[in-house]
């Protein structure tokens, strides 16, 4: 590497180290993620290597794990899809948990209620669940808009309370009245209407050919429409995407829409696909929405790259609950470097380091900073 | 359900110990908005603050150290978010958030690693914060129940959000720590040590936020559960855009956030459904961002109808 080419502004980029500093970042991050995972684990006192090895195999080692990590992750890449459209166009919300609940809980109550062929009652079961990640995307976002609220904390306050309303008409409502087992707060189970499988002998089922079809709607949207350059645009720097003429009022009830409907969406096919039915909590508790939020900070907002991360998170899971019933490692250890891939991430240190930011350690490492900043031209600390 | 003088004291005095930590942590937040950063890593620092005082309780089984462990659980997780989005441009949004999921998760973690155990944890041989009981008005009949049961981190909040309205608004930096949130580049051309001030006052704001934690798991009863803070940490965040980020206004504010939590666990005991008193505090947060919105919008209005008069 020669000396121009730690100039962090340099124009020519080129040469593969450079070009491809986004896929670098993640791979060095899941490194070194991966790394202090194996401290931490070895720390409380397990075998590092054999709990990370472990995790890898049942998250993707054999036909039975990978579909079960297939499974998992479709309701994330959804979520992903949702919080990439979102966050992408500059408007962060958190919401596709409720919306998720919201569209999941609709989406069992048409299905059950609707009678007809089993494609149609797909189709509608589906769509109602769009509808409702819809509204109550819409509702956020124009709690939002007409009160200058930040979205941020709307959305995190009207997740709380899908998750309630969820309950109470679980609870009080739709509960399953045929059901065995009356503690379970669940509805009645789906008969006639739901996904086939892909595999007969595994839980794949079509919600993630949808998914992937999804991807590439998407991408198409993203990177080959007007709406999809506004939406960038506005993401990149709001300000001048508005004197450049974009109606941004507009533009966050559009994708906020859109937004609300991916992540309804991923609740109908939860339902459809894994459960046959709505349970108290199954969206809320096993952390979908907040997987899809990390897969997409992780893609980089990137829709297709999103299918990637969201199966690799989903991955982790997956081989974090196989670690904890093999080994006894507690599974939040795949949460954990979830959490430090995602971290590292944020901070770019390749970008970081190419313009001197790391110049803060000098003082205490006077050693190797001397070594750091003799390969590259020092620029003003206090930039 | 009776209503009486008697009834209003223990709400009040439930409102009061409700009210503490969500201050703590809003006054964390406050600072923060003073210096142009905003922190959404509350709720994490929280539940380390909360983790960690556990910890330290139950290992030493003395109040000070895990009063100390607490906050200095809560500036750790500050001070990384801090060092990320000042010295790194780490999207502050992004670094915090997911420093709120790393502590869900580690916490749970370590919760099994040192106790053997998942979800809640408690034991008989944790020592609970000192009650302060003063010796006059703890014998009248109202005020000494509404001021019963207060430990002394209860107080200590309370106070601080005086002690941090004299820092900000009366010591010289002070002036300088909300000079960097006006301008910053106007402070630096000053010769302000802007980062040096930003990432100070985000570790505090940790410090404070861990002590928040503490007096969730040590203060009305002794334990640790997992989510703890339940989201007290983005409500925080609401009080203090209610408050305009004045430690007294925030006072104010999270004294009716503290009412609105005391009040849902009041009607527990009524007829009322589960979903709907738990909701409560998440529905009147939003309302309560609408009146403020609503009542700044007519306030600037007969502002101007005024000077155009």
């Amino acid at each position: 590497m020669s000396e121009k080419g730690f100039t962090g502004n340099s124009n020519r980029r080129s040469g593969f180290f450079k070009r491809y500093t986004d896929v670098w970042e993640a791979f060095l991050a899941i490194i070194v993620g991966f790394f202090i995972g194996g401290l931490v684990i070895s720390w409380s006192g397990f075998d590092a290597i054999a709990a990370i090895l472990r995790m890898l195999e049942g998250g993707f080692g054999s036909g039975y794990y990978l579909t079960t990590t297939l499974t998992r992750s479709t309701p994330i890449i959804f979520a992903g899809f949702a919080a990439a459209l979102a966050w992408g166009s500059g408007y962060p919300s958190l919401g596709a948990s409720g919306q998720m609940i919201l569209g999941a809980m609709i989406s069992s109550q048409i299905a059950i209620s609707v009678d007809g062929p089993e494609i149609i009652i797909i189709i509608l079961s589906i769509l109602g669940g769009m509808i409702a990640g819809m509204i109550y995307s819409l509702i956020s976002g124009w709690i939002s808009d007409r009160f200058r609220i930040y979205l941020l904390i709307v959305t995190l306050m009207m997740n709380y309370i899908a998750d309630n309303i969820a309950s109470y008409f679980t609870h009080y409502f739709i509960k399953d009245p045929f059901g065995l087992d009356s503690s379970a707060i669940q509805t009645q189970k789906i008969e006639v209407g739901f996904f086939p499988r892909i595999f007969s002998d595994f839980t794949t089922h079509y919600g993630l050919i949808i998914a992937l079809v999804l991807a590439g709607v998407l991408w198409f949207i993203k990177y080959r429409t007007v709406f999809g350059y506004r939406a960038r645009m506005g993401g990149l720097n709001a300000l001048f995407a508005e004197y450049g003429g974009l109606n941004s009022k507009k533009m966050m009830y559009g994708v906020l829409l859109l937004s609300g409907a991916m992540a309804g969406m991923g609740g109908a096919c939860e339902v459809l696909g894994t459960r046959f039915r709505y349970v108290d909590g199954m969206i809320s508790s096993s952390g979908y929405a907040w997987s899809g939020i990390i897969a997409s900070l992780i893609a980089n907002n990137h829709p297709i790259g999103i299918v990637f991360s969201s199966i690799f998170l989903a991955g982790l899971t997956t081989g974090g609950s196989a670690v904890e019933r093999s080994m006894s490692v507690p599974s939040e250890v795949s949460a954990i470097i979830q959490s430090i891939i995602t971290l590292l991430m944020t901070a770019k240190f390749i970008v970081s380091y190419r313009h001197g930011k790391f110049g803060i350690f000098k003082k205490s490492y006077s050693k190797i900073a001397k070594r750091i900043s003799s390969m590259k031209p020092s620029k003003a600390e206090n930039k | 359900m009776k209503i009486n003088a008697e009834f209003i004291a223990v709400l009040i005095n439930s409102t009061i110990r409700m009210t503490s930590p969500i201050l703590l942590a809003t006054l964390a937040a406050a600072l923060c908005s003073k210096v142009k950063l905003f922190n959404i890593a509350l709720e994490g620092a929280m539940i380390s603050g909360a983790f960690f005082s556990i910890l330290a309780n139950d290992v030493t089984g003395s109040v000070l150290v895990s009063i100390l462990a607490g906050s200095l659980g809560g500036l750790a997780v500050c001070a990384i978010v801090g060092l990320l989005v000042i010295q790194f441009n780490a999207s502050e949004v992004v670094a915090g958030l997911i420093a709120n999921t790393l502590m869900t998760a580690s916490t749970t973690y370590l919760l099994y690693i040192f106790f053997n155990t998942k979800g809640v944890y408690t034991s008989l041989d944790l020592v609970d914060l000192p009650k302060v009981s003063l010796p006059f008005i703890n014998k009248l009949p109202l005020l000494g129940t509404i001021l019963s049961n207060l430990t002394i981190l209860d107080y200590f909040a309370y106070f601080s959000a005086v002690g941090i309205y004299i820092f900000l608004y009366k010591t010289i930096i002070g002036f300088r720590l909300r000079a960097v949130g006006i301008n910053k580049e106007a402070a630096r051309s000053l010769g302000t040590p802007v980062n040096r001030y930003q990432f100070l006052t985000i570790s505090l704001s940790g410090l404070l936020c861990g002590l928040g934690g503490c007096l969730l798991s040590m203060g009305t009863v002794t334990l640790f559960i997992e989510g703890i803070t339940s989201g007290r940490g983005y409500i925080a965040l609401a009080a203090n855009a209610v408050g305009q980020s004045h430690p007294l206004g925030v006072l104010l504010s999270c004294a009716f956030f503290g009412a609105t939590q005391a009040l849902g666990n009041v009607l527990q005991n009524t007829d009322l459904k589960t979903q709907i008193t738990s909701s409560i505090p998440y529905l009147s947060t939003i309302l309560v961002l609408i009146v403020y919105s609503v009542y700044i919008k007519w306030k600037n209005n007969r502002a101007r109808n005024i000077e155009e008069k």
